[in-house]
């Protein structure tokens, strides 16, 4: 299981739910030193990760269906694709045909030498920020539900590496219960290729410095936190397979070989926490090859 | 440590500040200026300018533990400085190669497709690639189209060292099984032994030479992410690809063809007797009066001479030489073939087949006797190849 090769003939995809609640207007300081908010934040690593996957899907110069993403947005305003056009799901040479705005930053870095010096970063923006009202996690999910189970119903996919869905907040959810949510997770963790279950992967964010914080933690880490959100982000998130544990062990800085049950969680987690857990996310051991 | 292909993108642009020993490095642009890259599973590889020549380096976006041990002196180990943040980083090893200028295999074979001529010259000249490679001191590990360059005078060169084996590295534990579309399905990371390249030289060789036997294959079997076999179907019996190339091969009396994706199916990653079938071509036989005599091995009939096989075991059945030819079956086809194994007369299927003897031999198809002429050699044309 969670070993199929990504390829054209067997891509696989990526959901990505971002919170857009009023909430991810606060802001937090990044290891860069910039004062950005919550929201900024996200739609950095949800830009970057996209070009990311773009450059790891490029062969002899041109970008290759490896992929199939859907970023969904949701706030007061509802549920809505932050890629815009007709269908929720755009296979990744199809995004790469756009040319979507390019945004710059500065960044103060330590160099080799043990000098300074300022880079400046160029950045495609795939997604824009925006902030509005209540999270309504609820119906999101349901909606992802329903793309990745057409996603998974599809012939063509039935070989495929399962879709993976990572979701971003930095909040609870306001349209559901504890136990309503649970279900809707369960709903798509059931989801399946030949090839494995659906990975759902919750991330939350956190703009407070210096907190109890949680990556790909194993149950008894989740435990020992004896926080009820924490707990629930838990039984909403998958096990992270075999084949993503050296990555994770290295992220987190675990011993080699070392055999524990990591669970597809971040709590309270930094910018590049959340930007590791981007990263691990999309990738596979066999990943486009 | 996990570094992304966009990160290696930027340090690379503003490289000056972030080498031990390199120095400012220069980097290949594409026209719109943006660097030359090929980004993998596992690295990023940059065409670079380096000491007057182009080299290619290779950076890990994912821990690779063995590469000092494997890259040896072309490994620079703590290289490049990851920044991260604005007063830290973290030092990555990094490899250094020659840059072998020319085409992946995969490219040469999308550009000669429907070229029946251009396609049996790669094959051979992958035959001969591979049979040095089945030879040499070290096993490439992860062997597949993507990862052979062809240069511009045809010959071709791995690329790519990161599964590689040698004696001196059996002791590692490895963390590569190949990729799939070419390895047997037995193979795992940890099948790490000097057999790893037999299946996919196997398979790679006999979708060169179906493919330029006949072109059309490769419009209605894969050829961009596979090579028109894949190996699980193979060995589970469910290739329709392999049982058209099987036919193809049998018909037209290419039978060491026959024989390599025959092996195909092994149940072994390991193919006992591929080497010689790579290195045999009739074109190399020494000329002699005495024709070779019949001789079996494991099943199969060759031809050998003081003892030692002159064409190799790979025919299902075979008659002596008589009057310079030999009937010889591959799969369910019957042919005639000179001393030095040249196919020069396909029969097809035949109940029965017997010899030359004053110039003709006699054949039995469906319950009819046949007498085929010498002379008649152009009713049953051999390969094209």
């Amino acid at each position: 299981m969670y070993t199929q090769e990504i390829t054209c003939k067997h891509r696989t995809a990526f959901v990505i739910a971002v919170d857009q609640s009023l909430s991810m207007r606060e802001s937090l300081v990044t290891e860069c030193g910039h004062m950005l908010s919550k929201g900024d934040v996200v739609t950095y690593a949800v830009n970057r990760i996209i070009s990311e996957m773009m450059a790891r899907a490029t062969r002899e110069g041109k970008v290759r269906d490896y992929y199939d993403i859907a970023v969904m947005g949701y706030s007061s305003r509802g549920v809505e694709s932050l890629l815009g056009g007709v269908r929720k799901l755009i296979s990744i040479s199809e995004l790469s045909d756009r040319r979507p705005e390019k945004r710059s930053f500065a960044v103060n870095h330590r160099t080799a030498e043990g000098g300074s010096a300022v880079m400046n970063y160029s950045f495609d923006m795939w997604i824009e920020p925006s902030f509005d009202g209540s999270t309504p996690m609820y119906e999101a999910l349901s909606e992802i539900r329903d793309l990745v189970g057409e996603w998974c119903a599809e012939e063509r996919n039935a070989g495929s590496f399962p879709p993976v869905v990572i979701n971003i907040t930095d909040g609870e959810v306001s349209d559901a219960d504890c136990d309503e949510l649970r279900t809707m997770a369960d709903g798509i963790k059931s989801l399946r290729t030949d090839d494995g279950n659906v990975l759902l992967m919750n991330i939350h964010i956190t703009a407070a410095a210096g907190v109890p914080h949680l990556l790909f933690p194993t149950e008894e880490e989740v435990l020992s936190e004896d926080n009820r959100y924490a707990r629930l982000l838990a039984d909403c998130s998958s096990v992270m397979p075999e084949p993503f544990a050296e990555l994770i062990r290295d992220s987190r800085g675990d011993s080699r070989g070392s055999r524990r049950n990591y669970l597809a969680m971040g709590y309270n987690s930094s910018a590049e926490e959340l930007f590791v857990m981007l990263n691990i996310g999309s990738r596979s051991v066999n990943g486009a090859r | 440590m996990l570094v992304t292909v966009l990160k290696y993108v930027e340090i690379i642009a503003h490289s000056r500040m972030f080498t031990r020993s390199l120095g400012a490095i220069d980097v290949f642009t594409d026209a719109a200026m943006r660097p030359v890259f090929i980004a993998g599973s596992r690295s990023v590889v940059f065409k670079i300018r380096h000491g007057g020549r182009a080299m290619m380096l290779k950076c890990y976006t994912s821990p690779k533990p063995n590469i000092r041990r494997i890259y040896g002196e072309r490994c620079l180990r703590e290289e490049l400085f990851i920044p991260e943040g604005t007063d830290s980083g973290r030092w990555a090893d990094v490899v250094l190669c020659d840059w072998i200028e020319g085409r992946t295999l995969r490219c040469a074979v999308a550009e000669a497709a429907g070229d029946g001529e251009a396609l049996g010259r790669l094959a051979r000249e992958f035959d001969r690639f591979a049979s040095e490679l089945l030879g040499a001191e070290w096993t490439h590990g992860d062997l597949k189209p993507d990862n052979i360059i062809v240069d511009c005078g045809g010959a071709m060169h791995a690329i790519d060292f990161d599964a590689v084996y040698r004696p001196d590295l059996a002791d590692l534990r490895s963390d590569e099984a190949g990729t799939a579309a070419f390895q047997h399905p037995l193979r795992t990371a940890e099948l790490y032994d000097d057999s790893m390249d037999d299946y996919p030289a196997a398979l790679i060789s006999s979708a060169l030479h179906a493919l330029a036997a006949d072109p059309t294959l490769g419009g209605r079997y894969d050829t961009d992410e596979i090579m028109l076999f894949l190996p699980r179907e193979v060995c589970e019996g469910r290739s329709a690809a392999f049982d058209e190339v099987a036919e193809l091969f049998s018909a037209r009396g290419m039978a060491a063809s026959y024989r390599i994706l025959m092996m195909l199916r092994s149940p072994s990653p390991r193919l006992e007797g591929l080497r010689e079938l790579l290195e045999w071509s009739p074109d190399d036989a020494e000329a002699c009066e005495t024709p070779p005599a019949l001789a079996c091995r494991d099943g199969l009939w060759g031809y050998e001479r003081g003892g030692r096989f002159v064409i190799p075991p790979m025919f299902d059945d075979g008659f002596e030489f008589s009057e310079g030819l030999a009937a010889v079956r591959t799969g369910r086809s019957w042919h005639f073939i000179t001393t030095s194994g040249r196919t020069v007369m396909n029969l097809g299927e035949c109940d029965a087949v017997k010899p030359f003897s004053n110039g003709t031999a006699v054949i039995m198809r469906g319950g009819s006797r046949v007498e085929v002429d010498k002379t008649e050699a152009a009713n049953y044309p051999p390969p094209m190849l």
